[in-house]
C-alpha cells in the first residue's frame, strides 16, 4: 500500500496549502471508482447545503473524490474535507485514523439499515456459520460493508477466521473459510447454485431485489444466517469542522425530509432521509474497525 | 373515292408496318424477359453465395471477437459479464442458440440468467452433426450456420463457443433485394414496351402519311384520266388521253386515247346503221321521222309548211317475185340512185330555207319518202312529183335484164293535212294506195275522203294478220259430189274469217286483197295445215277415200322455203295417196313450166294430187298440160254459170272431152241448178260442187252429213 501513498501525499500537501484561500468552502467527499457518476450525485447536496449554511461564513460547496482511503483519511484528518458520506466500514476508518465525528444516518434506498444473509444451495448439508469450516464462500468485492465486511466481521466475532483463496480448485484451509470475490451480486448467487462455491453472501436489499435475485434461483437458495441490522450509510465531519458549523450541517440535514427536500434527497444517493445516531452506532464502528486491524490482507 | 387505291395502299403499307413493328417489339421483349429473368437467376445465385460467405465470415468474426473477450470471464466464471457478452448475441433473433462449454463438454453458460443447462452436456443441445470437439468449426446445416470457436488462453483451449446464425434474416433479404430486382426489370420492361410503342405509333403516323402522299400522287395520273374519262362518257368526243410520260400511266393513256378513237369509229358506224339504209345509204325511217319532227317544230314557229312526198314502186313485187330478190335490191339501189340525183338537183334549182334542205329517205322495202320543206306552191309540188313519176318510169337494166317499174306517189302537206310525223306519214301513205289505184305512175294529194275506202282496205290487211295471231281464221267446208251417184267423195277447204266485233266478213272482202301481198303465203301454210289435220282426225276415219282440196297461192311456188314447208307439212301427215288435192291456178303455174313441173313432182311425191283451179280463165297455151304433172281440173264457176239451157256450154263440154282425151278428172264448181247438174252428168263430168249440194259449212257440219249419209247408205 505505501506506493499507493506517495503520490496523493503530494497533492495533499498542494491541497493544505492553498486551503486558507478556500476556507469558506464545504467540501464533501467520498471514495469512488466512478467519479463522473458520483460527483453528479453528490454536487446539487453540497451547493444546496452551503448556500444553506451562508449565515456561518460558508460562501461555497464543493465535491472531492479520493479513489484511496488513506487519502480520503488524511484529508479528513487535516480538514481538506469537511463533510463526508460513507459505508459503515470506511466511516469506522475515518473515525478511528481520521478523527471524524459521525454526524447523522442515511437512509438508502428505502433501507435505514440492512442485513447481510448468509446462504447455500437449498439442498446443502450445511446449516450454520460454523458447517462452512474449510467450505468456499463467495464475497462480492473487498470494498463491500455488506458482503465483505460484515460477514468477515460475524465470522470473526464468533472465532471463525477466513482465507482467501485464488480460484475454485485452489487448496483450501480446512480450519478455515475459504472466501472468493465474486465481483457482483449474479456471479456469486450463481456460483452457489451451480455449486461452484458452498456459500454466498449477499444484503438483504439484493436478495430482495427480484431483478438481481430471481424468485426461481432463490427458491432454490436457504438462508442459514441472518445478521443483526446495521446503518445503511453515515454522514461525517471532519473535527476540523467548527462545532457551529457542523451542528447548523447536523441541523439542516435531519431537517431534510421527502416531502420537503424530495427531488434533492433523491439525487444525493437515492437518500430517502436522514436521522439521528442510535447508541449502538459508535460500538459498531469500533468493532469495525478492530475486528478488520486483525485480518491480515 | 371511299376506298380509294392510295387508301388501301396506305392502309396495307401502314399495317405491314404496324406488324413489322410489333414483331420486332415482340422479339424484343421476348429476349428482354429472358435476359431479365436469367439476370434476375444469376443475380440472385450471386447474391446468395456472397450474402452466404458474407454471412459466414460474419459469423466467424462474431464467434472470434466474443471469444475473445470472454477468455477471462470464462476463466474466473464470471458469469453475468459472460452473459453480458452473450446477451448481445442472444438478443439476436438469427442466432437461434450460443453456449460455452468446458472441455468436457459440459456447459458453462447458456446466455440466459438462471442458466439453467450450466454442467450438462453440450451434446444434448446441439443439431445432429456438431460434436462438442475443442476444435475450430464452421458448419452449413440447412439454413444455420454453426460455429465453434475455442475460447483460449494463450495456446490452451480451456473453452469452447458455440453458436448458430440463421439465414433466415439474409434469405429474406436476398428475397426482398429479388423482388426489388424483378420490379425494376418489370419496371424496365415495362418502360420499354411503352416507349416502343410510341415509337411504333409514330413511325406508322410518319409511314402513313409518307406513303399516302407518295400513293396520291403516284396515283394522280390514274385521277386525271378518271376525270377525262367521266368528261368523255359526258359528251366531250374531243378530249385527249396522252398523258405525255414513258411509264405505265402513259402507256394507259396511250391505250384509252386508242380506245377513244375505236369507240368514236363505231359510234360513227353505229350513227350509219341506225340512221341510215344499208341498201341505199340513204336515211332510214328513224332519221326520217327525226327530221320531220324538227321540220314540222321548226314550220310552226316560222309559220312555214311541209310536203311529204310518199313514193311506192308499182310491181316492185313481181319483179322480186319473178327475178329474184337480189335483182329487186339492185333495182331499189338504181331507183335510190336515180331519186337522189333528182333530189340533188332540185336542191341545186330550188332555194330552201332550212339548213336540212330536202331529205330523201327510205322507209324499207319498194318505199321511199321525201321531205319538201317550204314549198312554193302545190303546182311545185305536183311539177316535183311527176319529174319523180318521169324518173323512175325508165326501164332498169339489171344484168342485162331490163325491168320496168312505175312509181306511184302520195302527197300529204303540214299543216293542212295533219300535224304530227305519224300523222302526216300514214295520210302520205293513204295517198299513195289512193294513186295507186287510180292506176300506176300517178300521184295524188291527200284528201280527208280518201281515208275511209284505203283505210278499211288497209284495215283488213292488219286484220288478216291479227286475225291468225287471235285464231280468228276458220276452215269452211264445201262436200263435192260424184255427179253421176251423188255420194259425197270429198270437199274444199275453204278459209272463213270470224271477226270479233265485225261479225263474219265475206271471202271476198279481204282474199283479193290478201293475195296480193305476202300474208298469202303464211295464210296458205296455214289453211294447209289445218285441213291436213281434220282430213286425218276427222275425214279419214270416217271415208277412208275421202279427197279434200286446199288452195295453195301461186306464190308459194316461187319461195323455196315455203315450197320446202308445204313438202314437210304433207309428208308429216302422211296421208294415203290421193286424198289430198293440192289446187293451184293455172296462171301461177305459167310463168316457169319446167321449175314448176320440179316442184309439182315433189309434192306428188307425198301422195297429194295436183288439180288445176280456176281452169280456162287463163290465156296460156294447153301444151303446159302435158308437161305437168295434173290429176285434174277445175272448171271455174264462170263457165258453170254460164250453163242455163241443157245444151250448156261448149267450153264446159270442151274441157270435160280434153281432161277425158288427157286422163284426168274434172271438178265443176258452182252448181246451183239442176239443167247444170245434168248437162255436166250428160256430158262425162266426174265431180261437182256448189249451193245445188251443199255450202260451205264448219267441219263439224260436214262431219255430222257423213255420219247420216253413212248410216242411209246401202251396204
Amino acid at each position: 500500500m505505501l506506493h499507493r501513498l506517495l503520490s496523493p501525499a503530494l497533492i495533499g500537501l498542494a491541497l493544505i496549502y492553498t486551503s486558507p484561500a478556500i476556507a469558506d468552502t464545504l467540501v464533501l467527499a467520498q471514495l469512488s471508482d466512478r467519479p463522473k457518476k458520483d460527483f453528479k450525485q453528490l454536487r446539487p447536496m453540497a451547493k444546496y447545503v452551503a448556500s444553506q449554511l451562508q449565515s456561518l461564513g460558508i460562501t461555497r460547496g464543493e465535491v472531492r473524490l479520493f479513489s484511496e482511503l488513506d487519502e480520503l483519511t488524511e484529508a479528513v484528518k487535516n480538514g481538506e474535507v469537511h463533510w463526508v458520506t460513507e459505508t459503515p466500514y470506511t466511516a469506522s476508518v475515518l473515525v478511528h485514523e481520521g478523527d471524524a465525528i459521525p454526524l447523522v444516518m442515511k437512509w438508502k434506498s428505502r433501507q435505514k439499515r440492512y442485513q447481510t444473509l448468509i446462504y447455500t444451495h437449498k439442498d446443502s448439508q450445511l446449516t450454520s456459520l460454523g458447517d462452512l469450516l474449510g467450505k468456499r464462500i463467495a464475497f462480492e468485492h473487498n470494498n463491500s460493508f455488506s458482503s465483505y465486511y460484515l460477514p468477515r466481521l460475524l465470522l470473526h466475532k464468533q472465532g471463525i477466521s477466513a482465507t482467501k483463496i485464488e480460484g475454485f480448485n485452489a487448496p483450501r484451509a480446512s480450519d478455515k473459510i475459504n472466501y472468493l470475490f465474486s465481483r457482483n451480486e449474479k456471479n456469486n448467487l450463481l456460483w452457489v447454485h451451480k455449486g461452484l462455491v458452498e456459500a454466498g453472501a449477499l444484503n438483504d436489499g439484493d436478495w430482495e431485489n427480484k431483478g438481481r435475485v430471481p424468485e426461481e434461483l432463490k427458491s432454490e437458495l436457504r438462508i442459514i444466517y441472518r445478521s443483526e441490522p446495521y446503518p445503511r450509510a453515515l454522514e461525517l465531519v471532519s473535527s476540523k469542522l467548527s462545532e457551529e458549523r457542523a451542528t447548523a450541517l447536523k441541523k439542516l440535514l435531519l431537517s431534510m425530509t421527502q416531502e420537503s427536500h424530495g427531488k434533492l434527497l433523491s439525487r444525493y444517493e437515492k437518500t430517502d432521509g436522514f436521522e439521528v445516531l442510535t447508541p449502538e452506532v459508535p460500538q459498531l464502528l469500533e468493532d469495525i474497525y478492530a475486528t478488520s486491524r486483525t485480518w491480515p490482507e | 373515292m371511299k376506298h380509294s387505291l392510295a387508301t388501301r395502299y396506305g392502309v396495307l403499307l401502314a399495317a405491314m408496318t404496324a406488324f413489322v413493328g410489333c414483331c420486332v417489339l415482340v422479339v424484343n421483349l421476348y429476349y428482354l424477359e429472358h435476359y431479365a429473368r436469367a439476370s434476375i437467376a444469376s443475380g440472385q445465385q450471386h447474391l446468395s453465395t456472397a450474402v452466404e460467405q458474407q454471412l459466414i465470415r460474419d459469423a466467424e468474426l462474431v464467434a472470434t471477437t466474443v471469444a475473445n473477450n470472454l477468455d477471462a470471464a470464462v476463466y474466473n466464471s464470471d458469469f453475468s459479464a459472460i452473459q453480458e457478452q452473450l446477451e448481445a448475441l442472444t438478443q439476436q433473433s438469427s442466432v437461434p442458440y450460443v453456449y460455452i462449454y468446458d472441455q468436457q463438454g459440459l456447459i458453462i453458460h447458456d446466455g440466459s440468467t438462471e442458466l439453467r443447462t450450466y454442467g450438462l452436456p453440450v451434446s444434448e443441445f446441439l443439431p445432429p452433426g456438431l460434436s462438442a470437439d475443442q476444435t475450430k468449426d464452421t458448419q452449413k446445416i440447412g439454413r444455420y450456420i454453426h460455429i465453434a470457436q475455442p475460447i483460449t488462453s494463450g495456446d490452451t483451449t480451456f473453452a469452447m463457443l458455440r453458436l448458430a446464425i440463421t439465414y433466415k434474416d439474409a434469405e429474406s433479404d436476398i428475397q426482398n433485394l429479388s423482388t426489388d430486382l424483378e420490379n425494376q426489370g418489370q419496371q424496365l420492361r415495362n418502360n420499354i414496351l411503352v416507349t416502343s410503342l410510341m415509337i411504333i405509333a409514330v413511325l406508322l403516323a410518319v409511314a402513313t402519311s409518307i406513303i399516302f402522299l407518295l400513293s396520291q400522287h403516284l396515283l394522280s395520273p390514274v385521277k386525271r384520266l378518271a376525270e377525262r374519262c367521266r368528261a368523255y362518257a359526258g359528251g366531250e368526243t374531243q378530249i385527249h388521253f396522252q398523258l405525255e410520260r414513258d411509264d405505265e400511266f402513259g402507256l394507259l393513256g396511250e391505250a384509252l386515247e386508242e380506245m377513244k378513237d375505236s369507240i368514236n369509229h363505231s359510234q360513227r358506224q353505229v350513227e350509219q346503221l341506225a340512221y341510215h339504209d344499208p341498201l341505199t345509204q340513204l336515211p332510214n325511217r328513224r332519221m326520217f321521222n327525226e327530221e320531220l319532227s324538227k321540220l314540222i317544230h321548226w314550220a310552226e314557229r316560222h309559220g312555214s309548211h311541209v310536203a311529204v312526198l310518199f313514193i311506192d314502186l308499182d310491181h316492185f313485187k313481181q319483179v322480186n317475185d319473178v327475178a329474184g330478190h337480189e335483182v329487186g335490191d339492185k333495182l331499189l339501189i338504181q331507183a335510190a340512185h336515180r331519186l337522189s340525183n333528182l333530189v340533188a338537183s332540185l336542191a341545186d334549182e330550188l332555194d330552201f330555207p332550212v339548213p336540212e334542205s330536202l331529205l330523201l329517205s327510205r322507209l324499207g322495202g319498194d318505199e321511199f319518202v321525201l321531205l319538201l320543206p317550204a314549198y312554193a306552191d302545190l303546182q311545185q309540188i305536183d311539177r316535183i312529183a311527176t319529174q319523180i313519176a318521169d324518173r323512175l318510169d325508165n326501164s332498169f337494166t339489171i344484168e342485162d335484164r331490163r325491168y320496168n317499174v312505175s312509181a306511184s306517189v302520195g302527197i300529204t302537206l303540214f299543216p293542212e293535212h295533219g300535224s304530227t310525223v305519224t300523222e302526216l306519214l300514214k295520210q302520205a301513205d293513204i295517198a299513195m294506195y289512193a294513186a295507186k289505184h287510180s292506176g300506176r305512175k300517178r300521184h295524188r294529194f291527200f284528201k280527208p275522203d280518201m281515208n275511209t275506202a284505203v283505210i278499211s282496205k288497209m284495215l283488213i290487211q292488219q286484220g288478216v294478220r291479227d286475225a291468225m295471231a287471235r285464231n280468228d281464221l276458220h276452215l269452211a267446208y264445201q262436200p263435192i259430189v260424184d255427179l253421176q251417184s251423188g255420194e259425197i267423195l270429198g270437199a274444199e277447204a275453204l278459209i272463213r274469217w270470224h271477226h270479233p266485233e265485225k261479225g263474219n266478213i265475206p271471202p271476198d272482202s279481204f282474199i283479193p286483197l290478201i293475195e296480193k301481198t305476202d300474208l298469202i303465203l303464211p295464210l296458205t301454210l296455214w289453211t294447209l295445215e289445218r285441213a291436213c289435220k281434220d282430213l286425218t282426225n276427222h275425214l279419214l276415219p270416217r271415208r277412208p277415200c275421202f279427197k279434200l282440196s286446199v288452195n295453195i297461192s301461186g306464190a308459194a311456188l316461187k319461195e323455196q322455203s315455203i315450197r320446202d314447208k308445204i313438202h314437210q307439212i304433207i309428208s308429216s301427215y302422211a296421208l294415203p295417196a290421193h286424198t289430198l288435192h293440192l289446187e293451184l291456178t293455172e296462171t301461177s303455174m305459167m310463168e316457169n313450166i319446167q321449175s314448176c313441173a320440179d316442184i309439182l313432182y315433189n309434192w306428188k311425191g307425198t301422195g297429194a294430187d295436183i288439180w288445176i283451179d280456176d281452169f280456162g280463165t287463163g290465156y296460156s297455151s294447153l301444151s303446159y298440160l302435158h308437161s305437168l304433172p295434173i290429176d285434174g281440173l277445175k272448171i271455174d264457176r264462170s263457165f258453170i254459170t254460164d250453163i242455163t239451157q241443157i245444151e250448156g256450154n261448149q267450153v264446159v263440154e270442151t274441157i270435160i272431152t280434153l281432161a277425158h282425151s288427157l286422163g284426168i278428172e274434172t271438178i265443176s264448181e258452182g252448181i246451183e241448178t239442176t239443167i247444170q247438174q245434168q248437162f255436166l252428168q250428160s256430158r262425162g263430168g266426174h265431180y261437182g260442187q256448189g249451193y245445188l249440194f251443199a255450202k260451205p259449212a264448219p267441219l263439224e257440219q260436214l262431219t255430222h252429213i257423213l255420219d247420216k249419209e253413212s248410216v242411209h247408205e246401202p251396204l
